[in-house]
């Protein structure tokens, strides 16, 4: 049904496309519509295709088969300039922006207004990024440094940058794992902002089901590389969304919690780093899970790394299992039983290029070894039986870390650090990044260690994982603990409140409130 | 075992490439006796023995730079040792003593200062020269007698050392806990403090390891030509990571193993025997030297470029790895 060019009914149209890779197929006759002016979510498991079907758009792979229409014309997308010069633009999860320069340079990177002779017509440059900032809503100076600037307003000047070359359509990979709260509404008052002046069409990609609800006009579910139904997110239940996209009927995603024990694994007394965290006390129980949120720079990882020996603290004391121990390295931290799990796994939690054999190894070096030499059986046989226990999906032992899912590392990060014996683990971020099923597995993981009497400090920034995955909630708020909430005590809009601080609360509530009817 | 097979694949492959090319070019290198000079070349100049200790070297990401001027010292103080009739075997211990020193020295700088390796081994590099000629600048140092020569005369000496050297740095790398820990940090340092493994005292480690390598190759090579020498050992730094890195270990730290370092130094000093049997000038040596550094190092970043892009699932056959493209070519 070819309509007119001057009258399309899709600004983009991908219609049977099919991606294979050696053994998969990735993309399975998959058919995608983006109207003009709408704001549509992807939505899929990881591995579901979302990223393949992204990259076959961009340019970045070329399909097996199939046909992309932009304005309703059949046009071959070979590569990312081709995808440029349709007016289709990519923001990635990563920022992409030239840190050393400011943002007027960089919004017009590559293509300055230029005076005769090759000269940079700084005016114009300054005077046009303003102008953009300005109809935006994007409140920054444009002769400031990209450096100087948080990631939230680095997205935003990315999406300007966008905007700059007449984007017919913006395509966001998970643009809002990196951003607070707060900022998410900035961010999301732009987009509607743009469809609604500029007709912008976006495509959106999260792993948030929430913030479908909130930001999504349609959403297509993708699942194992085929398109299993494209509907309007007001027609759409969540629950019924969840099922469509893992496939079958939800199981309970988080478990129930047990008592925990009377001993403390964990205490730690009047913690002060710098300006950084300002006397923190807390305990964790053994078999408990204290779940410690707030907003982005509130000190959740300082804290978390401060008492797993990681970073150095001015005064404090830390005890575990009412030991007071003394903590100068990561390597005081293991001795006395403490581990900390960073949050970004790929450049802190795993060596990429190294198995996952040797990266189980590396914590437990001292444990495995006598008179200095590792005694290999011993970890092969320690290897196989934890990566049975959690079920990490990979061919061997000697399968390298970057081969994995983000799920499997995740589980390759917990295997280590099991391997280590430790009696309190910090985990941070526990699953960002990580699908529905892969979160349900890690879940059941930690509820396998409380059982052995291990006590969690759980950073988290996802409300929801704080309330139901802990015992208690701890909030934090500029350097220090603000409230402190027990199991079943407090909803998502409680710890806004508190994370945000009273002053500013009311406009954010509603939002927040939102949110969690989405989530519910 | 396939695994590892398929690793030294590509250098395997290349070193049987190379003595084809010669043997079809230079009928005269049919004989053993050409695959007994390289041997004798790459054992008695020492050159595999500082490659065994530049290798663990670069898998703990702790470049060095100043072997060839602890080569140097090193000469001169076994030189300074034995004509002032000190016992062989006590000489040979200071000797050793010394190159760990200046490999301390090195590790201890990177630690406490934090500056890039390859600044501070080049430091340490005119430093340690300086040091040489200061000691041996101008003294005759010649004629120790039999029993130290043995070390570098012909095969069985020098075979002997580098066997040795093999031996011990095959064991640290591959079975004890300090092997796997410069793996660990080699590949990523933060990771590995995060772990609880003691990143800076292994740093010092890795040096003197390295320094007492360098120590050893010197001791072989100067029992070899029965004089000690200031001047010894000028680029030789560079000989040892090109031979290193040919074999396959990494630049960029945590791949690689001394197995592969074999192979390399083998092809290395292959292509040289190739360059003499089709007679080509000396001068042409340095030439190679260079390019085969050059060409080593390239692979290493072609392969690092290679193994992202398979993170990324990106399939594109300009970045798949040299060698693979060699395989496919042979």
């Amino acid at each position: 049904m070819p309509s007119a060019p001057d009258s399309p009914e899709f600004v983009v149209e991908m219609r049977a496309i099919v991606k294979g890779f050696p053994g998969v197929l990735a993309l399975n006759r998959v058919n995608f519509q983006l109207r003009p002016g709408e704001v549509h979510v992807l939505l899929g498991e990881n591995g579901a295709g979302k990223s393949t079907l992204i990259k076959v758009l961009s340019g970045a792979y070329k399909a097996d088969a199939g046909d992309i229409l932009v304005d309703g014309v059949r046009t071959p997308i070979a590569s990312p300039q081709d995808a440029l010069d349709q007016g289709l633009r990519f923001i990635y999860q990563e920022l992409s922006l030239a840190k050393n320069l400011d943002i007027a340079r960089n919004m017009f990177l590559g293509m300055e207004p230029m005076r005769r002779g090759g000269i940079v017509d700084e005016k114009t440059l300054y005077a046009r990024a303003s102008e953009y900032l300005t109809r935006f809503h994007i409140d920054l100076n444009p002769a400031e440094m990209v450096s100087k600037l948080s990631v939230t307003e680095q997205k935003m000047v990315e999406i300007a940058r966008a905007l700059t070359t007449r984007a017919k359509v913006i395509v966001l990979d998970e643009p809002t794992d990196v951003l607070e709260d707060r900022s998410r509404k900035d961010l999301f008052a732009v987009i509607r902002q743009l469809k609604q002046e500029q007709g912008v069409a976006f495509v959106y990609i999260s792993h948030r089901y929430a913030e479908v609800a909130e930001i999504g006009d349609r959403v297509t579910i993708l699942r194992d590389g085929t398109n299993v139904g494209t509907y309007d997110i007001k027609d759409l239940e969540f629950n019924k969304m969840i099922e469509l996209m893992i496939g079958g009927e939800i199981k309970k995603q988080y478990p129930d919690l047990r008592t925990p024990s009377e001993e403390n694994a964990l205490r730690v007394d009047g913690l002060v780093r710098g300006r950084i965290l300002n006397g923190i006390s807390l305990v964790v129980k053994r078999g408990e899970i204290v779940g410690v949120t707030g907003l982005m720079g509130a000190g959740k990882t300082e804290l978390g790394r401060a008492i797993a020996g990681v970073d150095r603290f001015d005064s404090g004391q830390v005890y575990v299992q009412e030991k007071r121990i003394r903590l100068h390295s990561p390597q005081d931290g293991i001795r006395e039983g403490i581990a900390y799990l960073p949050e970004d796994r790929k450049s802190l939690g795993l060596i990429q290029n190294h198995s996952i054999r040797e990266n189980y190894a590396y914590p437990s070096l001292y444990r495995l070894s006598t008179l200095g030499v590792v005694n290999q059986r011993r970890l092969d046989r320690e290897v196989a039986d934890i990566m049975a226990r959690l079920s990490v999906k990979a061919p061997d032992s000697l399968t390298f870390a970057m081969q994995l899912s983000g799920g499997n590392q995740q589980k390759v990060v917990v295997a280590k650090w099991l391997g280590a014996q430790c009696q309190v683990l910090i985990f941070d971020e526990p699953t960002r990044g990580i699908d529905i099923n892969g979160k349900r597995e890690i879940y059941g993981i930690m509820e396998e260690l409380l059982e052995r009497g291990v006590g969690i400090l759980m950073l988290t920034s996802d409300y929801t994982e704080a309330l139901e995955m802990s015992h208690r909630v701890v909030v934090m708020r500029r350097g220090a603990i603000c409230r402190e909430f027990a199991r079943g005590e407090a909803t998502e809009s409680d710890i806004l409140r508190e994370a945000i601080g009273e002053m500013n609360a009311a406009d954010h509530s509603a939002g927040a409130a939102a949110a969690v009817g989405g989530a519910a | 075992m396939q695994r590892q097979l398929r690793e030294i694949a590509g250098p395997l492959m290349g070193l049987v490439l190379i003595w084809v090319v010669i043997l079809a070019l230079a009928p005269i290198a049919r004989d053993w006796e050409a695959f007994d000079n390289v041997l004798e070349n790459a054992t008695g100049s020492g050159l595999f023995i500082m490659c065994c200790g530049m290798t663990i070297a670069l898998i703990g990401n702790c470049l060095d730079l100043s072997v060839g001027s602890i080569y140097a010292l090193v000469s001169v103080v076994v030189g300074q040792l034995l004509v002032a009739h000190v016992p062989f075997p006590l000489a040979i211990a200071i000797a050793l003593g010394a190159g760990a020193i200046c490999g301390i020295i090195n590790g201890t700088i990177v630690v406490v200062t934090g500056i890039p390796t390859l600044i501070a081994t080049l430091g340490t590099q005119m430093a340690f020269r300086g040091v040489a000629d200061m000691w041996g600048a101008g003294v005759d140092m010649e004629q120790f007698g039999k029993s130290f020569d043995w070390f570098g005369t012909g095969l069985p000496g020098p075979l002997f050392c580098s066997v040795i050297a093999f031996g011990i740095l095959w064991f640290i790398l591959s079975k004890t806990r300090f092997g796997f820990q410069t793996y660990a940090q080699g590949g990523n340092e933060e990771v590995a403090r995060l772990a609880g493994i003691p990143v800076k005292r292994n740093i010092v480690l890795i040096y003197m390891i390295c320094g007492i390598m360098a120590g050893l190759a010197s001791i072989v090579y100067t029992a070899r030509v029965d004089f000690a020498y200031v001047d010894r050992g000028q680029g030789m730094e560079l000989l040892a990571i090109a031979g290193v890195v040919i074999g396959g270990t990494s630049m960029f730290g945590g791949i690689g193993g001394v197995g592969k370092t074999v192979l390399g130094v083998m092809i290395y000093e292959s292509i040289f025997a190739g360059l003499i049997y089709l007679h080509y000038d000396a001068f042409w040596q340095q030439v190679a030297t260079g390019v085969v550094l050059i060409v080593a190092v390239w692979m290493d970043f072609y392969q690092r470029r290679a193994s992202a892009s398979r993170r990324t699932g990106v399939i594109n056959d300009s970045k798949r790895s040299l060698w693979s493209r060699l395989r496919l070519a042979c």
